[in-house]
């Protein structure tokens, strides 16, 4: 067996070299980001305007992930989730998307499909919303902070 | 020397992490089931599950939520493709107080014990 020649060591150290020099500039990146799952959208479906109420509602979806002040004194509560995966090239390894908290209940995730439910003041279904939860929401607006009184 | 390159290409090949991280503490099931609708009232509560994350006026009556968040990543790197998954679940509890401050409504999901590691690929809370 003939042992290999410079000309071999020499391109495999431009082999690892290269490797080296690819791994820290340019990949391939595969990533999904999951958050939160779905409610039971069946039932949301089959809600009907006047007839359900807010019990109704809460049994059959749980919690939601905001609840706010609606214009026109109505109530408003959303239910958001995520499900996002990308594949691509990359200039750098993207772990620093992952390096920061995962979520905050202050900010919706501008990626996130969602379903808005409205009721009125005695919290009988009024309106019901979906889709991408920034086109369906307005939570910047009209919330203010609730007052805790101690007993 | 090749035996060195060899060694040190094959040291560059690839990496794996997990990591987790949570945010609050999980909720007691226990504890919001032993809160009564129409009978337990706002300090009742704070009593139950301490102090809430958030508070909502709505009109003259509120909601207090609690919430629960738990991540979970996982990595594979190798020389040039990177697989990279995160899963996020919480525990929610949202309870509804009339202007008298007796709880009226409440509403719950547990799922943060369900966060998982996983590749890209791979099914995962079908």
């Amino acid at each position: 067996m003939r042992c290999p020649g410079p000309t071999f060591t020499n391109r495999l150290a431009s082999a690892g070299l290269l490797a080296l020099s690819l791994a820290s500039c340019v990949s391939a990146s595969w990533t999904r980001e999951s958050k939160f799952s779905a409610p039971d959208l069946v039932a949301f479906e089959q809600f009907a305007v006047g007839e359900d109420t807010l019990p109704t509602c809460l049994e059959q979806l749980g919690a939601p992930l905001w609840v706010w002040e609606a214009a026109g004194g109505q109530h408003a509560m959303a239910w958001g989730w995520l499900e996002d995966k990308n594949f691509g090239v990359r200039a750098s390894i993207p772990l620093a998307r992952f390096a920061s908290a995962s979520f905050s209940y202050a900010r919706i995730d501008q990626r996130m499909q969602g379903i808005v439910l409205f009721f009125d003041a005695a919290w009988n279904l009024v309106g019901t919303r979906r889709g991408q939860l920034r086109d369906l929401t307005e939570l910047e607006e009209r919330r203010r902070p609730g007052i805790v009184e101690s007993s | 020397m090749t035996r060195l390159l060899a060694l040190a290409f094959c040291c560059l090949l690839g990496g794996c992490f997990v990591s987790r991280g949570t945010i609050n503490d999980p909720i007691s099931t226990a504890k919001v089931d032993g809160l009564e609708v129409g009978v337990s009232t706002s300090a009742d509560v704070l009593k139950a599950l301490g102090a809430p994350t958030d508070v909502v006026q709505l009109g003259s009556e509120s909601a207090w939520r609690y919430d629960f968040t738990s991540f979970k990543r996982a990595g594979l790197v190798l020389i040039i493709v990177s697989f990279l998954n995160e899963d996020t679940r919480s525990d929610r509890v949202w309870v509804f107080f009339d202007e008298e401050g007796v709880l009226r409504n409440i509403g719950s999901t547990f799922q943060g014990k369900d966060a998982v590691y996983a590749m890209p690929w791979a099914d995962i809370h079908e």
